[in-house]
């Protein structure tokens, strides 16, 4: 890529894999190839073998509707399971008890005569009450893997079967934004999500304040100094080893999203630092809410790294003290954006690869099959979606059967928050939720 | 792009160890280095066994272990032990916070080490009944009443067979005679670890009330299967040794091997699973030193740190555990049963920024280098003149350094 210009140093992601596949031989993909963001040896060739099996990824560009260009949608990935029968609890029903014997919720805060938050979720429960959060109840999807791999590939991908490459919200992406708005998609987590990957789109990733910022050794005395010459990287030599490109890409496109970061918090970057274990998710949420308050661009952002759900044992302290971080980081994150004046503009969905057993182990909970997803922001209809998965008849294992696709979420909203096709996005009509009117 | 001599040997050493940069002179002297598992080191540092339940959770425990590690991968000495040592970990990954006592991860990673150039029907059995992993996949919890899927899917798609050769049904009796192991501790806990006193402990346990003793059928094969005959059976399955040596070939050349390759260098692995023969006859293909195969690898953030530790001679300490974390790439702590991540994905803008933190590891003051040795001590032999003309118009031996750690060239393996 020895044409590419200095002022312009943002390339597609497409452009990148077809210069790698120009470098290393096309359907060679080496070490590269979005195939192998999950390594998957079983597929052979990544680069060419993912576009039969993924949805279209060229909506025009204009697809996205002229009012909600402003939007942004926040989602927020609680690994390992989490327990939707502890977080929505079905109070009234006896069943429920039965089953969990040692993990019962027993003074949850009732919504109405059928369910009741748990008790950690305070906050949850007034905007609740403020009609503000959409209950999604028996979520799940077609002939459940219990395996945390597989059902986080499903959800990530929004294919039930099959390895494919790109992420339902990277394909979102890639129709709404495309590559030249390489914050439209950020990750707050180690890494990019995987939902977040698109053939076309870029999605930026960062995980604590300090943003795109390095931790420079004590003889380097002038950051920006050293920054300012490091991205010139991004400039590429006459008849230089093409296999460079992709990594001068990835050199602009850090420094462009540094500075545009820089740009829009400055100062408040440097503070925060990296905090461990309980205060994680009120960080990442945090930053969430810093971003949407600072930056015109995001219109996802994917918060993860999340991963404590797996309550196999022990879940009633666990999972309790993993609901009070949630209520302090959802209550943290919708101050931020009152304060700010910002709330209209956001809703977020939380998701979980899978819900956990319903019959409880002596302790915690196995892994299960529908799980409970919350849905919330100023322009949600509150109230319950969905249907509670029936208790009395579970499956041989022992699990719930979901009544409610994942991709019903998804779906609802791609086009009835972000204004684009949700179909072309998934692959696929999927029921919509009532949740928007 | 044809390369130098210079760099094919760099390529050689970067490929086969995960350290300093190669004193060979040519590809096949340090192919030869590579291999040669002679040199004398120190010793592997004996971590004691934790009394308590406090002290067992405690990831400190293992902290000396990890630091001996780095430092061997960052050493210049038998290079390809700790390149495969990397590559079974990252097979058989884990994450010490699920496996709850990092002790234990410890102990898997030795058994790794121990298998990593021997045998791979050695390593495959010790995976099967080794206590992190069965912690780890939830085997510890799989009973006859209640039997778990976990570790044989696991087993199957990601150790073993790969995708698209097995059943659910096979996952299914598979899990079922996989039943009845559980983990010995010093102190009293619940459901799937064992309390026998006469056993000793940390070790694996085979409790025969809780091992489904029933006729199953699995790959076709039926039988009052357990353990070691599903190791049998998928080691006795043909697709087992294409799937490995398809694997390590990724893994040396950076290539997908084409199938007549994967099946020439199968058909002997699995007839002996000898994996010192197999790294041997994948190193020894044409396909190695092809000009494809230079730079067609993204190196990773941990073979980053070690590169840049072997290059400028900088101590091992917690900084190094720490500078791992950021950018997700901490021994025992894998994101995911397929291991850590490897690809397009290391080139995202967090892990791109945080490969100039690696400059703190070069001692203070920095060595005062000119910009053909600061690449050369990063192994990097061909540099464009574009990168050349970056790190030379820095204003000081410093960031010519911690440039040239955050050139493109460095980036990739």
């Amino acid at each position: 890529m020895s044409d590419q210009s200095p002022t312009c140093p943002i390339v597609t992601r497409r452009q990148f894999i077809t210069g790698l596949g120009a470098a290393v031989s096309l359907g060679v993909a080496g070490g590269y190839g979005l195939g192998l963001w999950r390594k998957d040896p079983g597929v052979t060739n990544p680069v060419t073998a993912t576009p039969a099996t993924t949805a279209p990824t060229t909506l025009p560009i204009g697809s996205i509707g002229q009012s909600m260009a402003e939007r942004t949608l926040v989602i927020l990935e609680m690994g390992g399971g989490n327990d939707g029968l502890s977080m929505v609890v079905p109070h009234a029903n006896d069943r429920y008890y039965d089953l969990r014997s040692s993990t019962a919720i027993g003074d949850p805060l009732e919504l109405d005569n059928e369910i009741g938050l748990h008790p950690a979720l305070v906050g949850l429960a007034a905007r609740y009450e403020a009609g503000q959060v959409a209950l999604i109840e028996g979520v799940g999807y077609p002939d459940p893997d219990l395996s945390h791999f597989v059902s986080m590939e499903t959800w990530w991908t929004a294919h039930a079967s099959g390895p494919t490459a790109s992420g339902w919200l990277g394909r979102y992406l890639d129709a709404a934004a495309g590559p030249r708005q390489p914050l439209a998609g950020i990750s707050i987590g180690p890494g990019p999500s995987r939902a977040m990957l698109g053939d076309t789109s870029f999605s930026v990733s960062i995980q604590d304040a300090s943003g795109l910022s390095p931790a420079v050794a004590p003889w380097i005395d002038d950051v920006d100094e050293l920054m300012g010459a490091w991205s010139g990287f991004a400039q590429a030599g006459p008849d230089e080893d093409p296999k460079l490109a992709p990594l001068r890409f990835a050199i602009a496109s850090a420094a462009q999203a540094r500075d545009q970061l820089a740009a829009a918090i400055g100062g408040e970057m440097e503070a925060g630092g990296r905090r461990r274990g309980r205060a994680r998710v009120e960080n990442f949420m945090g930053l969430a809410a810093q971003l949407v308050v600072a930056l015109e661009e995001p219109s996802v952002i994917y918060v993860h790294g999340w991963g404590d759900f797996d309550t196999h044992q022990g879940q009633l302290n666990r999972h309790g003290d993993l609901m009070s971080q949630l209520d302090a980081a959802l209550d943290g994150f919708w101050t931020t954006l009152d304060d700010a004046g910002a709330m209209e503009d956001v809703a977020v969905l939380t998701t979980s690869e899978f819900g956990r057993r319903a019959l409880d182990n002596g302790s915690g909970t196995d892994h299960g099959t529908a799980g409970t997803q919350l849905l919330m922001g100023p322009g949600v209809r509150g109230g319950r979606y969905g249907e509670p998965p029936s208790l009395a008849s579970l499956d041989p294992a022992g699990n719930v059967t979901h009544t409610v696709d994942f991709r019903s979420a998804y779906a609802t909203v791609l086009d009835g928050w972000l204004g684009v096709d949700a179909d072309t996005v998934l692959g696929g009509t999927f029921e919509r939720l009532d949740v928007y009117v | 792009m044809t390369y130098t001599t210079m760099e094919r040997t760099a390529h050689v050493a970067r490929r086969l160890g995960l350290g300093t940069a190669s004193a060979a002179a040519t590809p096949e002297e340090a192919m030869a280095a590579a291999f040669d598992t002679s040199a004398d080191l120190a010793e592997i540092p004996a971590i004691k066994p934790p009394v308590d339940e406090d002290e067992a959770t405690d990831y400190q425990v293992v902290v000396p272990g990890l630091l001996w590690w780095v430092e061997r991968m960052a050493a210049a000495e038998r290079p390809l032990e700790e390149r495969m040592s990397w590559f079974w970990h990252d097979h058989f990954a884990i994450h010490a916070r699920k496996v709850r006592f990092p002790y234990l991860a410890w102990q898997n990673h030795l058994t790794i080490r121990s298998h990593a150039l021997g045998n791979f029907a050695d390593l495959l059995t010790a995976m099967s009944t080794d206590p992190a992993m069965l912690i780890y996949l939830d085997t510890v919890r799989s009973t006859a009443k209640n039997p778990n899927e976990n570790f044989a899917r696991e087993l199957m798609e990601l150790h073993t067979l790969g995708t698209g050769t097995y059943t659910q049904t096979d996952v299914t009796e598979a899990a079922r005679a996989m039943t009845g192991w559980v983990v010995k501790l010093p102190f009293a806990r619940r459901t799937g670890y064992s309390l026998f006193d006469d056993a000793p402990d940390w070790e694996s346990l085979f409790v025969p009330r809780r091992w489904d003793g029933g006729t199953k059928t699995v790959l076709g094969e039926s039988g009052n299967f357990g353990m070691a005959d599903m190791v049998d059976l998928l080691l006795d399955h043909p697709a087992t040794a294409g799937f490995v040596t398809a694997k390590l070939y990724r893994e040396l050349v950076g290539l997908e091997p084409p199938s007549t390759e994967v099946d020439r260098l199968a058909a002997q692995f699995q007839h002996d699973y000898d994996i010192r023969a197999l790294a041997t006859a994948i190193v020894e293909s044409p396909a190695f030193l092809s000009d494809a195969a230079i730079r067609a690898k993204v190196r990773t953030p941990l073979e980053k740190l070690t590169a840049t530790l072997g290059a400028f001679g900088g101590a091992v300490d917690i900084r190094s555990i720490q500078l791992l974390d950021i950018t997700g790439f901490v021994p025992f702590t894998a994101p995911n049963p397929a291991g850590y991540p490897e690809g397009a994905v290391l080139t995202g803008p967090h892990r791109t920024v945080h490969t100039l933190d690696l400059a703190l590891l070069v001692p203070d003051p920095p060595p005062e280098l000119s910009v053909p040795e600061v690449f050369a001590a990063l192994g990097v032999r061909d540099v464009s003149s574009a990168s050349a003309d970056v790190v030379e118009s820095a204003p000081s031996a410093a960031h010519r350094i911690a440039l040239a750690i955050g050139s493109p060239e460095f980036a990739l393996i």
